[in-house]
């Protein structure tokens, strides 16, 4: 038979056909073997690694950025009586005996001696993570995950739990760059291809004859960025056909960290990833045994029972958040929206209505402190919640624009109050709507008090911020109607806040209609044009102490919009927790009650006294 | 009796191993959400679950350079010019294979993001929190090493961000230290305690 190329092959064509035949053709890897290699692979990390640490890497002492007096104190979540058990020499004999357990899993030994030795690379890198807090990356991770999975398949002799450690393993490798991938997607410096280049200019993780290189190629720089985030989630796809692309998968992954390796200085990332290779290959074999998948389906079962419980959280909060309250009425307004609100409390002698205008995602629950504060001083309290928060509505099509915030206010205002004289107290971006809103009640408006209000000088960096977040909103607000909310991080203040309205709290910060309204108010806000509204007599700002400290500007702004009135700062508090910290809202409350007497004792008078409050 | 508990510690592990595996396995799948805002698998009560975490340079990869800067102050109040505590090592191949001193790097990285962080969580005398002081505490032990024969009167650190490679680029303040005065060293402290 003639060959392709008229009876002779090139030179070296055979090797490349043999080659290619390997490649593609399933693993042949017993299970001991793999685990064998695992260990191994493990081992080396490890003694790398402690060599490291024994050779200046190590900052486990004092004026160390791991000082364990510091580090271990209950403050940090420690112990004092963990501090003297921490000494240099302990330290060094720990990273000895570690060298010590990796030698004796390169060298032949038994199960029980890789057992003990396995298992004392887990527990102690357990430890230095935990003592050697500053400093880890991702390599200690797998380096957990490795010797956890192989001394717990070392316990006993059974095959069963071998294929547990190797599947465990083998699909943590995977989801590594799915996972990796896939976070990349929600940002635009990565899917706009500026990543690479922004990361070779640090010098932390870059390379400087790399930044000058794709510096000077934009184009290339923004494909090279591109391809890192398309090839860390085909990658792992490559699983799916595992009999023919295991070897494929492991020599692209083993380059790619190689790679990163000589150009971040990440070669601990290298040594450590190799250590799930093995076990690919295992789960990819065509091996003569018998194989046990249990992991891969027990823990879908768990992953998708999860997905269900959050699932079942988020109709428990849609429930609860589109019941009717006591005392919870809905006014439509000429625009169409339906607003919810409340009206707490009685005026003394037809005394005026304290409106509550929240800030951005805030209902009229995030008022619970702060109102009773005020309903105890004798004053009536409106709060509602602007459209677009459940329960309310906004008209549907209603474009992104500010001044229907302001109008839809007023509507209400209207229509609660009616010819009362009102107070219009606002947060954050209820702030600038009850600023906005003050000319529009003429000789009914009482008095204004923002707290942190929202300027629209800010809008700029919020643009600037937006360019990067925007998207994070949206994915928020997908992950959210997809029932992942039992997922979502809760801020500090609302974990603080109390326990009687803490469920709707948590309810409102979960749902998704929450965050497609922050969505359409930051969209409003973009548009917004940035001069501020009109100054308005008399008025009352105060400001978090810590807003004030992150963000000089606030201060600034405050004062500027108090500049005919007063401005207090208030100690000890932060954004929300000028609503939610309870010390803080009785302190605003108080400050809101005080500001009402003066106004209606002295409708013309002077500014009050300005300055700092303490909770 | 032993061989039965033994062998009921076997049937045990032979159940438990794989299932532990494997739960172990899907919190890691739950815990890679691409916003880190949906990290609350993570922490369980005040612990942190060992769930390790894949998104590397992700979603906002690090583009800007921290560092850390001191000056010391004398007695007579002349403060010296600013100079960098810990400069970061130019890339070389050998790092591919072996690196401690990223351990050093990454654990300042690590220590200013910390203290960076603490200014928007709850609010608190920043000089007070544990973070502070561990970088407070290190800044001295750089400034003892470099001035053993005569020690100032005390200290202020910095924390800056920069361009990296690019000299051209911005670099902004984040973050003014307190004057940090030094005291003397007791004998019976011992220098071994020292940072070397």
């Amino acid at each position: 038979m003639r060959s392709r190329w008229g009876g002779r092959r090139p030179a070296g064509a055979g090797s490349v056909v043999r080659g290619c035949r390997w490649l593609f053709s399933p693993p042949r890897l017993g299970r001991e073997s793999a685990l064998r290699w695992t260990e191994r692979l493990g081992a080396v990390t490890a003694l790398v690694g402690s060599v490291e640490y024994l050779r200046g890497g190590s900052q486990l002492h004092r004026h160390g950025l791991n000082d364990p007096a510091l580090l271990l104190e209950p403050r940090s979540g420690g112990s004092d009586k963990l501090v003297p058990l921490v000494t240099r020499r302990g330290t060094r004999f720990l990273h000895l005996s570690r060298i010590a357990a990796a030698v004796a899993l390169l060298l032949p030994s038994g199960r029980r001696v890789r057992m003990v030795a396995g298992g004392h690379l887990a527990a102690s890198t357990r430890l230095v993570m935990r003592l050697e807090a500053r400093g880890l990356d991702g390599s200690d991770e797998v380096a957990m995950l490795v010797h956890t999975s192989t001394a717990t398949a070392r316990v006993v002799d059974d095959p069963a739990v071998g294929d547990a450690a190797l599947w465990f393993l083998g699909l943590q490798s995977g989801l590594s760059y799915f996972a990796s991938g896939a976070a990349k997607l929600a940002s635009p410096t990565w899917t706009g291809g500026d990543a690479l280049t922004g990361i070779f200019r640090t010098q932390a993780y870059g390379h400087r004859g790399l930044w000058q290189y794709l510096e000077a190629r934009p184009d290339l720089a923004r494909r090279a960025t591109r391809a890192v985030v398309v090839g860390e989630l085909v990658l792992p796809l490559m699983l799916l056909r595992r009999h023919r692309l295991a070897r494929p998968y492991v020599m692209v992954a083993a380059l790619f960290h190689a790679a990163n390796g000589f150009a971040m200085g990440l070669g601990r990332f290298t040594m450590a990833f190799s250590g799930m290779y093995p076990a690919v290959l295992y789960i990819s074999s065509s091996t003569a045994d018998r194989r046990s998948d249990l992991v891969p389906r027990a823990a879908a079962a768990l992953a998708v029972g999860a997905v269900a419980g959050s699932v079942a959280v988020k109709a428990v909060d849609h429930r609860r958040l589109s019941c009717v309250e006591p005392g919870q009425r809905r006014h439509v307004t000429a625009r169409g929206s339906t607003l919810t609100f409340r009206v707490d409390g009685a005026a003394v002698d037809d005394g005026p209505l304290v409106v509550l205008e929240s800030g951005l995602g805030g209902t009229a629950d995030h008022w619970s402190a702060v109102r009773d504060g005020l309903v105890r001083r004798g004053l009536e309290v409106l709060s509602y919640n602007r459209a677009g928060y459940e329960p309310s509505t906004r008209p549907p099509g209603a474009r992104p624009d500010l001044d229907e915030l302001c109008v839809d206010l007023v509507d209400l205002v209207d229509a609660a109050a009616g010819t009362r004289q009102v107070v219009l107290v606002g947060h954050s971006l209820g702030g600038h709507i009850v600023v906005s809103a003050a000319d529009r009640l003429g000789s009914r408006l009482l008095g204004v008090v923002t707290l942190d209000a929202s300027h629209p000088e800010q809008w700029d960096r919020l643009a600037t911020s937006m360019a990067l977040g925007g998207r994070a909103l949206a994915i928020t607000e997908g992950s959210l109607r997809l029932g992942l909310g039992a997922g979502l991080d809760m801020p500090w203040e609302v974990l603080q806040a109390d326990p009687a309205v803490r469920p709707r709290l948590l309810a409102t910060h979960r749902a998704a209609s929450t965050w497609n309204a922050v969505r359409w108010e930051v969209d409003a806000m973009l548009r917004a044009p940035r001069a501020a509204p009109p100054p308005v007599d008399h008025l009352l700002a105060m400001t978090a102490s810590s807003t004030a400290q992150v963000e000089p500007t606030q201060l600034d702004a405050d004062r500027r919009l108090a500049a005919q009135g007063r401005h207090v700062l208030v100690d000890r508090s932060s954004h929300l927790g000028l609503l939610l910290q309870p010390t803080t809202a009785a302190t605003v409350a108080a400050q809101i009650a005080a500001y009402v007497t003066e106004r209606l004792g002295d409708p013309a008078g002077g500014a009050g006294p300005a300055g700092v409050v303490t909770p | 009796m032993t061989s039965r508990l033994t062998s009921h510690a076997r049937t045990g592990w032979r159940v438990a191993a794989p299932l532990g595996l494997a739960g172990w396995l899907a919190a890691t799948v739950l815990a890679q959400h691409p916003l880190r805002a949906f990290d609350r698998i993570r922490v369980v009560g005040a612990r942190r679950l060992p769930l390790p975490d894949w998104r590397f340079f992700a979603p906002e990869p690090g583009r800007w350079d921290d560092h850390v800067l001191v000056r010391v102050i004398q007695p007579d109040g002349t403060a010296s010019e600013w100079r960098e505590v810990c400069q970061f090592q130019p890339r070389r191949w050998t790092h591919a294979v072996y690196f401690p001193a990223h351990r050093h790097e990454k654990g300042l990285i690590d220590a200013t993001d910390q203290l960076m962080r603490r200014l928007i969580g709850p609010p608190t005398e920043i000089a007070d929190t544990p973070d502070y002081q561990l970088l407070r505490g290190y800044v001295e032990g750089v400034v003892r090493r470099d001035h053993a024969d005569a020690l100032p009167a005390g200290f202020q650190f910095l924390l800056a961000r920069d361009a990296g490679h690019d000299v051209d680029g911005e670099m902004t303040l984040r973050l003014l230290s307190r004057f940090e005065p030094i005291e003397p060293i007791e004998p019976s402290q011992g220098a071994a305690d020292l940072v070397t």
